[in-house]
């Protein structure tokens, strides 16, 4: 199979999905139709109507989401899924292209796009109405900008999507070091590291004789090299013109929408707490203690673990820029106060641009883990559904 | 005509705490007739947004005020239907439909004059149901809509604390207001209104009761035919069906698990991210 038959079957899965999609909302009581798709739409509608999209409660995104889906009251209301399924798939091409540029051999490829484009959770994401596969394409498209060392265009998408939905502000420094002299080479071309057989590839961990203490100390002058060389006429350029980019849409969006825009779409997201059942570790503790609120010791505790990690992977990886996206974002989401399932998608999209540099085999260890994933999740969303549904807790 | 003013609403539905099962609300026997409001053009009762303007919280005393002030002073006008006693309801049913933090409130009323003796087919009318939901639980707005345009309710409005997201420590109560039609061969009012609890407070019991009074109810009628834009208003006083209090058992947390559980996130969460790094720093 290639990449365009695979596409094509993409295409056709998503139609059908989005055909099943309409018929489940007219006939079932359950909607397929993700909740937020519905918020996405009445934004759309009251923007198309001149008025301001934050008039809909619970709509706490960009207003150029709602720009995106005004079609959806004018065309048909199915215009959104339509886009961000063609987002999912833009996805799959973004990935092969950057396999492709880094020389994985075409088979291995294949693999990794089908590992994102047949993944039922992300088929499903898009085809329900989640935004999410927009993001995960700007985010695949600013690494393919970098690089092919178009560092203008890098920084105008980065720049838009921060905008857009601001997790990716995590990606603000491996971006920036990856830009500095040392990764890139005469062309301006950063330096990623590119595909060998995996025999090939030296067992550093078996036959090193260095020590644990020198590989410490090895590690940490590399992190210190990297924050040395950090700026450099690119990076600077980078962070300036994303930046702009950032506060010119920020800037727009409040002259037209005000404190509104600004309360909702961002200082919503960098201050939520979520009482309520979800996948992060700290949401029965925010439960317990929502009645007395939160002391500045509390909440330094909660954010130091996530900022300790984020650095230290950062400086240690981010010379391998794709595998240190992967790992922020895994652990952005991990230690971040308010989980739900739509976030995996974050790190489902970048987990293909590392999957041919793994040693693991889906016999048997990576069906163990996948295992172990699926079943802790399951495990996590029995007493979600106990709770919510059966009060038998 | 003079002015028809009702002082009804003495019994406060959330005051009285007589808690019955969850799911069963026993039937009372005893007729409540209604009482002519008066005539009024509009569709729509909307006091409960004005009463939220000027008040932060739902107290019945205050609420009742603006009822008896705003709406109970209707005038008469050409057609108003004063042969009301076919509109009394003989029984009121209430329980709660489900399990979990996700139900139905189940209010059925029977009508006392069965539609074949009395003249109430050759009247068309509208049921409209107000509940004073306290802030333990609420009505989604948008499912209510979505209700509507499916053409379950003629309308349903959602008044005061409309929050879908906060727990009950930091969240208010609301009105609910529910338009449904009544068949002109009904013999009862049957509403079946969803609503969600919301994250209780912390208890030492590891459970909130909470408790949703009798509502109010209001019919809109017109004689069959009739032209003009004005309805008959009555409103049915519930206070004679004693028992039709709905309680809801909602789990907690435990007050004594607050420190276990802060302690072990906090260690959980430094244990892991220190692991994290070491196993950076020592990555080949």
């Amino acid at each position: 199979m290639d990449l365009g038959r695979m596409l094509c079957f993409s295409v056709i899965l998503r139609l059908l999905l989005l055909l099943y999609g309409e018929w489940q909302d007219s006939h079932m009581e359950v909607r397929y139709t993700d909740v937020d798709y519905l918020v996405f739409s009445d934004a759309a509608a009251l923007v198309s109507a001149a008025r301001s999209p934050f008039e809909r409660s619970t709509y706490r995104y960009s207003p150029i989401l709602a720009f995106l889906l005004v079609p959806n009251s004018i065309v048909h209301r199915s215009w959104g899924k339509l886009l961000f399924s063609a987002a999912d798939l833009f996805v799959g091409v973004f990935i092969y292209r950057i396999l492709k540029e880094r020389c994985v051999p075409e088979k291995s490829r294949l693999w990794c796009v089908a590992a994102w484009l047949f993944n039922p959770f992300t088929f499903t994401i898009g085809t329900r109405g989640n935004c999410e596969p927009i993001v995960c394409a700007v985010v695949l498209w600013i690494i393919i900008c970098l690089m092919n060392g178009k560092v203008f265009q890098a920084a105008f998408w980065y720049g838009l999507v921060v905008h857009f939905r601001i997790y990716p502000i995590i990606y603000a420094l491996p971006f920036v070091i990856v830009l500095n002299t040392k990764n890139v080479g005469t062309s301006r071309k950063p330096i990623l590291s590119q595909w060998a057989p995996l025999q090939n590839i030296p067992r550093e961990r078996s036959s090193s004789k260095v020590s644990r203490a020198s590989l410490l100390s090895h590690n940490i002058s590399c992190a210190w090299v990297s924050l040395r060389t950090i700026i450099t006429k690119d990076a600077v350029f980078f962070g300036f013109f994303s930046g702009s980019v950032f506060f010119t849409w920020t800037a727009l969006f409040f002259h037209l929408y005000g404190w509104d825009f600004l309360n909702e779409a961002l200082l919503y997201h960098l201050t939520r707490t979520d009482p309520r059942h979800n996948f992060s570790i700290y949401f029965y503790h925010i439960y317990l203690r929502h009645q007395q609120g939160f002391s500045v010791l509390e909440k330094l505790a909660s954010f130091l673990p996530q900022l300790m990690v984020q650095l230290c992977l950062v400086l240690r990886f981010a010379r391998d820029l794709p595998f240190c996206l992967l790992l922020q974002t895994v652990a952005f989401v991990s230690f971040n106060k308010v989980i739900t399932a739509q976030y995996f998608v974050w790190f489902f999209c970048l987990l293909p641009l590392v999957l041919p540099w793994s040693r693991m085999k889906i016999k048997w260890k990576g069906l163990l883990c996948i295992s172990i994933w699926m079943g802790s999740q399951v495990h996590w969303l029995m007493w979600a559904y106990l709770l919510e549904f059966k009060e038998n807790v | 005509m003079g002015l028809m003013v009702l002082s009804i609403w003495c019994i406060s539905a959330f005051s009285n705490t007589d808690g019955s099962a969850p799911q069963v609300s026993p039937t009372n026997k005893e007729i409540s007739n209604p009482s002519v409001m008066g005539c009024l053009l509009s569709l729509h009762y909307d006091h409960g947004d004005s009463y939220f303007y000027n008040h932060s919280g739902l107290s019945d005393p205050e609420f009742n005020d603006v009822l008896n002030l705003d709406i109970l002073s209707g005038d008469s006008c050409d057609g108003i239907i004063y042969d009301i006693e076919m509109f009394g309801l003989s029984s009121l049913t209430r329980y709660l439909i489900g399990e979990g933090s996700h139900r139905q409130l189940f209010t059925s009323m029977l009508f006392d004059n069965q539609p074949e003796t009395a003249k109430f087919h050759e009247h068309s009318c509208v049921g409209i149901l107000i509940e004073r939901l306290p802030a333990g639980v609420f009505a989604d707005h948008f499912q209510l809509q979505h209700l509507v345009d499916h053409n379950v309710f003629l309308g349903a409005y959602v008044h005061g604390d409309r929050n879908l997201e906060l727990p009950s420590a930091l969240s208010n109560g609301s009105i609910v207001e529910v338009h449904t039609n009544i068949r002109s061969d009904a013999d009862k009012l049957v509403v079946r209104l969803p609503l969600h609890a919301r994250y209780p407070p912390i208890d030492s019991s590891g459970y909130a009761n909470i408790t949703i009074g009798r509502p109010d109810v209001f019919m809109r009628c017109r004689q069959k035919g009739s032209k003009g834009g004005y309805f008959s208003w009555f409103f049915i006083d519930m206070g004679s069906f004693s028992k039709s209090i709905v309680t809801w058992r909602i789990p907690s947390g435990y007050e004594a698990h607050a420190w276990v559980v802060t302690t072990v996130t906090f260690l959980s969460a430094l244990v892991c991210s220190v692991l994290i790094i070491l196993s950076s720093l020592y990555f080949m």
